[in-house]
């Protein structure tokens, strides 16, 4: 064999091996989401990074709101309860950390320079508390009875929690409860200044609420570019099948014990004679059947015509498919041979289909298989293990119609 | 519009306007198929001319299943039956329009298939072949092996490189190969 060979024997496939190829559309990219992959990386990379980002300030805001939160109930209930209090004259009430009852204080707008010094490391707070609490008490003996804030400058520093300076407070005793009085007060002073913290986080927060995926909001959908084959390429399929009915291809050469269809006692007679047309259910004219030289089983047929016009029919072995048969034309004495395969029957359904118009057929060589349009009709029946062929047509005036009409005895 | 019914109607008729049609419908795609073999401008329009008488002389009783294919078929055959003819004359270099270096790959030099029976053979082979492929890759094999384009045409058609293009053939080939041992073809 030579290459020229094949370049030959590719101009030698049947016809419908080239309609195939020319009516093959190659599947296009979404136009409407055109974009390049250097693009979709660097914009997943930004998406990745604006979540990553947007996740981090979350945290840091809510890490935040933590700190700056008043503390618990539990731990320092004056707290809380001086919170609401701004400027108003502080009310020490005594206040039992046992009993968690809370303390009622007002503060006044602190009148003197910072008593406290409060140290903004949390971690140091035993010491900061007890210097608290030494410092306080000096300024107590040696301020009024009347408790008063002091801390005018406290709120402008950042002061530590004293729930844990609660904690480790020794019980309380009167001097204690003023002395913790005042420090709520401090508390509340820090507390109240704090809020120029929150708009800060609030804003932060603001821009990474809602939390959700920015890609979401800053980046077009991309659809998964589909896949090449999967396109929209129609390929002739048996779609038109029935469900029951055996697909050839997959079964190969299928089991000869496939069972038969009933055999249509109308048709039977024609068996023998010939292949058997109707037309509009008239009776249309026979052909020759003749076994096939080649072949020394009997059983397998073809059909040959010397016919103007009708340019194929086909061959079918007895009880059993042969998916490996394929199409070939043969001339012979000025009559055509042509033999069917599996392969042909399927490019035969893509082009015959009802929803075109000028091709209405539909051909089949499986048993019982009736496929029915709104123009014509076709049936393959079993019948003695041999196929048999009915076709019909509703209208009379298309061209593969016409190709019967010429059919000879 | 003329419709290729009506023309194979004209040509059953033996109407010569059926041919005016099929030359002005469907000329210019004959003849560009003819000269990407034969790279010749006379020889492309011999080959047009030549399809024409053929389909003057088969029409009836043939009856194509699609006008198109059916003209291509011809003019190709036409077209290849003369470059063999001006390789074997050694006249010109017609031949080297056909991509026979790259189906070398697959059928090393040996005799040519004389007997029809071998070649009838050869074209059921490729018919299960070919219907084995992917529909790009056989798309791109039959637009390669077939209609003879160019690989920069090929990618142009199927919106892909040339780079994809000739590796799908390299691979298709590949996959001719082993199916022709398969077969007992090589």
């Amino acid at each position: 064999m030579k290459p020229m060979d094949l370049l030959e024997a590719l101009g030698e496939l049947p016809e419908e091996y080239i309609v195939r190829e020319l009516d093959y559309e190659p599947p296009r990219k979404h136009t409407a989401f055109l974009v390049s992959k250097p693009f979709l990386a660097g914009a997943s990379t930004a998406a990745c990074l604006l979540l990553i980002v947007g996740l981090g300030v979350g945290v840091w805001s809510r890490q935040q709101k933590i700190e700056t939160r008043p503390p618990q109930e539990t731990q320092t209930t004056t707290v809380t309860q001086t919170e609401t209090r701004t400027e108003t004259t502080a009310q020490v009430t005594t206040e039992s950390q046992t009993t968690g009852k809370q303390t009622e204080e007002s503060t006044k707008k602190p009148e003197t320079t910072t008593i406290f010094a409060l140290n903004s490391d949390q971690s140091q707070q035993p010491t900061s508390a007890a210097a608290l609490l030494t410092t306080a008490f000096q300024t107590e003996t040696a301020a009024s009875a009347a408790p008063q804030t002091d801390a005018t400058e406290v709120g402008t520093r950042q002061t530590t929690p004293l729930a844990t300076s609660a904690h480790t407070a020794p019980p309380q005793t009167s001097m204690t409860a003023r002395i913790q009085g005042r420090i709520t007060t401090v508390t509340e002073q820090s507390t109240r200044n704090t809020p120029t913290n929150p708009p800060t986080t609030t804003v932060i927060v603001t821009t990474t609420q809602p939390r959700t995926d920015p890609t979401e909001t800053n980046q077009p959908t991309v659809p998964p570019l589909t896949d090449p084959t999967q396109s929209s390429q129609t390929e002739p399929t048996e779609t038109f099948c029935t469900d029951d009915m055996t697909d050839p291809t997959e079964s190969g050469i299928s089991n000869p014990s496939e069972p038969t269809s009933p055999t249509n006692p109308d048709t039977k007679k024609d068996v023998f004679s010939g292949f058997h047309v109707s037309l509009d259910g008239s009776t249309g004219q026979t052909l020759r059947i003749t076994p096939e030289p080649e072949d020394d089983d009997p059983e397998d047929f073809s059909l040959q015509y010397g016919i103007d016009g009708v340019d194929f029919m086909y061959v079918r072995t007895n009880d059993y498919y042969q998916p490996s048969r394929s199409f070939c034309i043969l001339s012979e004495d000025g009559s055509r041979e042509i033999r069917f395969g599996q392969e042909l029957r399927k490019s035969f359904y893509y082009d015959y289909v009802p929803d075109k118009d000028e091709q209405i057929f539909a051909w089949g060589d499986c048993p019982g298989f009736v496929y029915e349009s709104s123009t014509g009709w076709c049936s393959c029946i079993w019948d003695d293990g041999n196929y048999i062929m009915t076709a019909g047509c509703y209208k009379e005036d298309i061209p593969l119609l016409k190709r019967f009409h010429a059919i000879e005895d | 519009m003329v419709s290729d019914d009506s023309i194979i109607k004209r040509l059953h008729s033996r109407d010569e306007t059926a041919l005016q049609d099929i030359r002005r419908l469907y000329g210019g795609i004959c003849y560009q198929m003819a000269f990407r073999i034969l790279e010749n401008h006379e020889d492309a329009e011999e080959c047009v001319n030549d399809m024409l008488l053929g389909v003057w002389d088969s029409i009836p009783p043939h009856l194509p299943m699609s006008l198109q294919a059916y003209l291509i078929t011809l003019v190709r055959r036409s077209a290849i039956n003369k470059a063999k003819h001006e390789h074997r004359q050694k006249r010109g270099t017609a031949v080297c329009a056909l991509p026979l270096d790259e189906l070398a790959e697959i059928i090393p030099s040996g005799e040519q298939l004389e007997s029809v029976v071998e070649q009838r053979e050869l074209v059921q082979v490729l018919m299960a072949f070919l219907d084995m492929l992917k529909p790009q890759a056989r798309h791109i094999f039959m637009q390669r092996y077939f209609m003879s384009e160019s690989f920069q045409t090929i990618a142009e058609k199927n919106h892909i490189s040339e780079n994809a293009v000739k590796m799908s053939l390299s691979r298709t080939r590949g996959q001719l190969r082993e199916h022709l041992r398969k077969e007992g073809l090589l």
